[in-house]
């Protein structure tokens, strides 16, 4: 078989097999190479940017009135309001999004009114849902659940991992963990591989169940 | 680069297999979406569920009940593991009623019909209480309050408005109960039904109930039966009906005597009993003294003859029921539905006089009047004959205003008293309801009610478990914000507060009202299941448990004599009926739709007959064989005609039904019942004749005899049963047989495979399974 292949592109059709082999391993032991929409991102249907909500530093947008920005500083909790009690994080519902947006943000602001119409705060289409995309996602034959992680993290911040730009304190100090400095993202991407063997890591370190019904069940 | 054609062709296939091999490791777009809904209330946010502790008198004997809520919907209903009387197990019409809650045909809105032909509009609830008033204005001495038998404050409240303006309160049970509650009180004194002590008897005798399925309180007889089959030796089961319901199904001896025989079965039985001299002496005289007309008609070869059933198995049942004692008897449903439905079911109460049973464990108990002041304990459907004087009453135009409540009389009673013709004599047909009804949809005005889930009321369940009960019925939910967001699914009111708001205000002020203070009453006599140190402490803990129950309050039986000396049942004529074959009809209440009252809603429509299997359609049951003689096969459309008129149902030939009878479910063929049940199926009780019980005067709903002949038409029969081939683990062997003195879990440690070898080689084994 490898005859015939090298016979008709010799070298080069070596290299690229070449190519193709790194990308798959490298995406089997970690993340792939972000190319060819293999990107740790996606472009969502509202340019929601974390830095203006979460962080708590100067940012580099302008707003409207061409003053600088800093960041507003929410708790992660002010929007993904079940992270501490149920097994997702959950998204806010439009209506929550609106609370704010209905009087916050220029009302020529072409991103927020992407939310206003869908809120029905203007347009006459009536509400609809909003449908972003998951950049987080694990398996189907994963059952990860926030609450624990999130509570474990909470009382031993010892074993939290990497630093955030936002609120420290509490439960919002150890989502960085696993989503990295999600404060610091204009798009929120994964950072990490959050691959059995990480989770495996993790458990190990911090003396938690590492048998197989504690994920897989 | 040159490329020649077969290189050319051999990249482009590669270049492609390598894009779906790509394309293939990305993810479906649907699996990454995460929607941000546009409203969330605050607990689904949460995502916490809440239980509460209700009765569900409607639709069951009034059964405790636990109602999952979450983001303030009735999600499930279970049964509630405090309330003594199902003890937390659940029937097959739990669930069925949160969709008459969310049914998309539930009244909206009061509903006015400005002329007997015209039809009903939305009308707003101010000029509905305005036309409520005005119907009630003239109504002095002319009102009748019609409504289901009711226990605990409603049927209270039912009482007094209708005392209020010197009207009637009268009771509509399709398959009356009347009968039974007659017997009971003749042969033991009991105003209240007894309850029967299943669980802790050696032999049980039930005629005619299906006590498993439909009758009493089955989820409470379902609980005592598991335990009755956990005893070493599984207990002795005899059950003697027409046809196999499911309580037929689980006995161990079923006997299927010719319909109006039950009595003569039952004092064949004891007459044997005594002959032999398996009883005592104290025994037999008390019952001598109850049956007075003797036993010198009821030899056993008579009596087998008489009963069509062979003289073997009367003298097997009556040697089990009085050599393995405690043994219990009782009866109801079809036995007592004859026109000497009173000697029948009294003969067979008198049988429990023969082993000691009365008030004894394994036996009858007695139920205890009321816990509470003023408040029945015990309801039964008013007497067909009562009916028909009533009904003739509003052809006479002497009723002014009819109200009606969970009684849908126009369904429910026989063609040939017309009632739709009969309500079309009253001025003012006002009538309550969650989803439209036949008899709501002759109403001058429709009341949108509260489904038990939304109202207040205390349900006395009967029978009782042999002490004092009171179980609580709260609302579960509030009202439901339509899917539009425009208003409520339905602006309802109950029946209770309803009424009250259209009293003198003499007897209460609210159903809330009367509720709580009746639960301060209980507590203030200190016993009980609930102490608490106040009374809204008390109240709080009798509403989260279900009820209040006092374990010490029994009741007391006084032994009298078997009513009804009709002893021979008679039968509609059918000599005018044209062509066809004559057989006796036995209707039977579905086990999920009931008499009907569950029809609208899809979940109890789809759930399948325990015996045929079949759903969402009326058959008829038909013994199998008698059907391949008459060339009925099944799916067959039968016009089932009697002298009240004619249905059409699918022929459903069974061996487990008696030769000469047709075995009908109650619960189809409405008119009006929302989408899902709306001109579905037939209505077996519109072809009932109008004979009744000698003593009672009680519809005797198993005395017709119909003319059956074929229409020449087929559909076939919607069920489950046969739509999977069998498959036997060797063809002709039965995969466990119990013996009789083994329970099941005997029989299968003592190695089955070798017990069907045995079977096989030395046809040993089955002698003692029936």
């Amino acid at each position: 078989m490898l005859i015939p292949v090298l016979a008709i592109g010799g070298l080069g059709v070596l290299a690229v097999m070449g190519v193709v082999a790194a990308f798959v391993i490298t995406g089997w032991i970690g993340q792939p190479v972000p190319v060819l929409g293999f990107e740790q991102t996606f472009d969502q249907p509202i340019d929601f940017p974390h830095t203006i909500h979460a962080s708590l530093k100067q940012l580099d947008h302008v707003a409207a009135d061409g003053e600088t920005m800093e960041g507003l500083g929410l708790d992660c909790t002010f929007c993904h309001r079940t992270v501490t009690t149920q097994p997702n994080a959950g998204v806010p519902p439009v209506g929550f999004c609106a609370t704010c947006h209905q009087v916050i943000g220029s009302a020529d602001n072409e991103q927020i009114n992407i939310l206003r119409d869908a809120a029905d705060i203007i347009g006459d289409d009536g509400k609809e849902a909003v449908n972003w995309k998951r950049v987080h996602r694990l398996p189907d034959h994963v059952r990860f659940v926030h609450e624990p992680h999130i509570r474990y993290l909470t009382q031993n911040p010892s074993a939290v991992k990497g630093t955030t730009d936002g609120v420290t304190e509490g439960p919002a100090g150890v989502c960085s963990t696993c989503h990295g400095n999600v404060a610091a993202m204009q798009q929120v991407e994964q950072v990490e591989s959050l691959k059995m063997g990480q989770c495996v890591d993790c458990h190990r370190d911090n003396g938690a169940p590492t048998d197989c019904v504690a994920c897989h069940h | 680069m040159k490329l020649n054609r077969r290189e050319f062709l051999a990249l482009t296939g590669k270049t492609a297999a390598g894009a779906v091999i790509f394309a293939a490791c990305g993810l479906p777009e649907r699996e990454l979406i995460v929607q941000s809904p546009v409203d969330l209330p605050e607990d689904l946010v949460r995502g916490e569920d809440a239980w509460y502790a209700t009765s569900m008198g409607d639709f069951t004997n009034g059964d405790g009940v636990l109602v999952r809520v979450m983001q303030g919907r009735a999600k499930k209903i279970e049964g509630n593991p405090d309330h003594p009387v199902n003890r937390g197990k659940a029937t097959a019409r739990y669930d069925a009623p949160l969709q008459l809650l969310y049914h998309p045909d539930r009244l909206q809105n009061p509903q006015i019909r400005y002329s007997k032909s015209g039809n009903a509009v939305d009308i707003s609830w101010d000029q509905a209480s305005t036309r409520f008033e005005q119907a009630l204005k003239n109504a002095n001495g002319s009102l009748t309050v019609v409504t289901n038998p009711l226990r605990g404050h409603l049927g209270s409240v039912a009482s007094k408005f209708a005392a209020q303006y010197s009207g009637k309160h009268m009771t509509f049970d399709s398959t009356e109960q009347g009968v039974l509650h007659g017997a009971v009180k003749s042969v033991f004194g009991h105003d209240q039904l007894p309850t029967f002590d299943i669980a802790n008897a050696q032999t049980v005798l039930s005629f005619g109930a299906d006590w498993l399925g439909t009758w009493g309180s089955p989820a409470q007889f379902g609980v005592k039966y598991g335990e009755f089959r956990e005893q070493h030796d599984r207990g002795y089961f005899i059950h003697a009906e027409p046809r196999m319901s499911l309580t037929a199904a689980a006995a161990d001896l079923w006997l299927a005597p010719r319909p109006g025989t039950e009595g003569v079965l039952a004092l064949g039985i004891a007459r044997f009993i005594i002959t032999e001299r398996l009883a005592s002496q104290p025994n037999i005289d008390a019952f001598n003294a109850a049956v007075t007309g003797g036993l010198n008609d009821y030899g056993i070869v008579d009596v087998a003859n008489r009963t069509g059933i062979h003289f073997d198995r009367i003298e097997k049942a009556a040697r089990h029921f009085a050599e393995h004692t405690p043994s219990v008897a009782f009866g109801g449903g079809s036995a007592g539905a004859h026109t000497n439905g009173s000697f029948n079911l009294g003969a067979i109460f008198a049988l429990n006089l023969l082993v000691g049973a009365v008030d004894s464990k394994g036996g009858i108990t007695a139920n205890p009047s009321s816990a509470l002041k003023d408040i029945p304990a015990s309801a039964t459907g008013a007497s067909f004959e009562a009916w028909e004087a009533e009904l003739a009453q509003w052809r006479a135009g002497n009723v002014e205003t009819v109200i009606i409540r969970g009684a849908n009389i126009v369904h429910g009673m026989p063609n040939s008293v017309n009632v739709r013709e009969a309500l079309s004599h009253v001025p003012n047909v006002i009538a309550f309801g969650a989803v439209l009804d036949d008899t709501m949809d002759v109403a001058d005005l429709v009341i949108p009610e509260q489904t038990f889930l939304e109202a207040w009321n205390t349900e006395i369940p009967e029978p009782g478990p042999g002490y004092q009960v009171v179980g609580t019925q709260q609302p579960v939910v509030g009202p439901t914000i339509s899917h539009d967001e425009s208003g409520l699914i339905s602006d309802a009111r109950g029946f209770g507060d309803t009424l009250l708001a259209m009293s003198d205000g003499s007897y209460g002020s609210s159903m809330e009202r009367l509720v709580k203070d009746s639960l301060s009453d209980l507590h203030s006599t200190g016993s009980g299941s609930i102490s608490a140190s106040n009374a809204t402490l008390f109240t709080n803990g009798a509403l989260q448990r279900g009820g209040w129950w006092d374990t010490n309050k029994g009741g007391s039986s006084k032994i009298g004599t078997i009513a009804g000396s009709a002893e021979t049942a008679k039968f509609s004529a059918t000599d005018s009926l044209g062509t066809g074959d004559d057989f006796a009809l036995i209707p039977f209440q579905s086990n999920s739709l009931g008499d009907g009252r569950l029809a609208a809603a899809p979940w109890a429509q789809q759930t399948p007959d325990p015996i045929s299997s079949a759903s969402w359609s009326t058959w008829a049951e038909i013994n199998s064989v008698q059907a391949k003689e008459l060339g009925i096969k099944e799916g067959d459309v039968l016009l089932i005609r009697s002298t009240s008129g004619e249905i059409e149902v699918l022929a459903y030939p069974h061996p487990g039904v008696r030769p000469g009878i047709i075995g009908i479910p109650i619960g189809q063929g409405h008119h009006a019942s929302g989408r899902y049940a709306e001109d579905r199926g037939s209505n077996v009780l519109s072809i009932l004749v109008d004979v009744k019980d000698s003593e009672t005067g009680a519809l005797a709903w198993a005395a017709t005899r119909v003319r059956v002949q074929r229409a020449g038409k087929r559909v076939k029969v919607p069920k489950f049963e046969g739509n999977v081939e069998a498959r036997p683990v060797e063809p002709g062997v039965p995969i466990l047989v119990v013996g009789v003195g083994e329970t099941a879990h005997d029989a299968q440690e003592a190695n089955h495979h070798l017990y069907q070898k045995n079977f096989l080689l030395e046809g040993e084994g089955a002698d003692d399974h029936e």
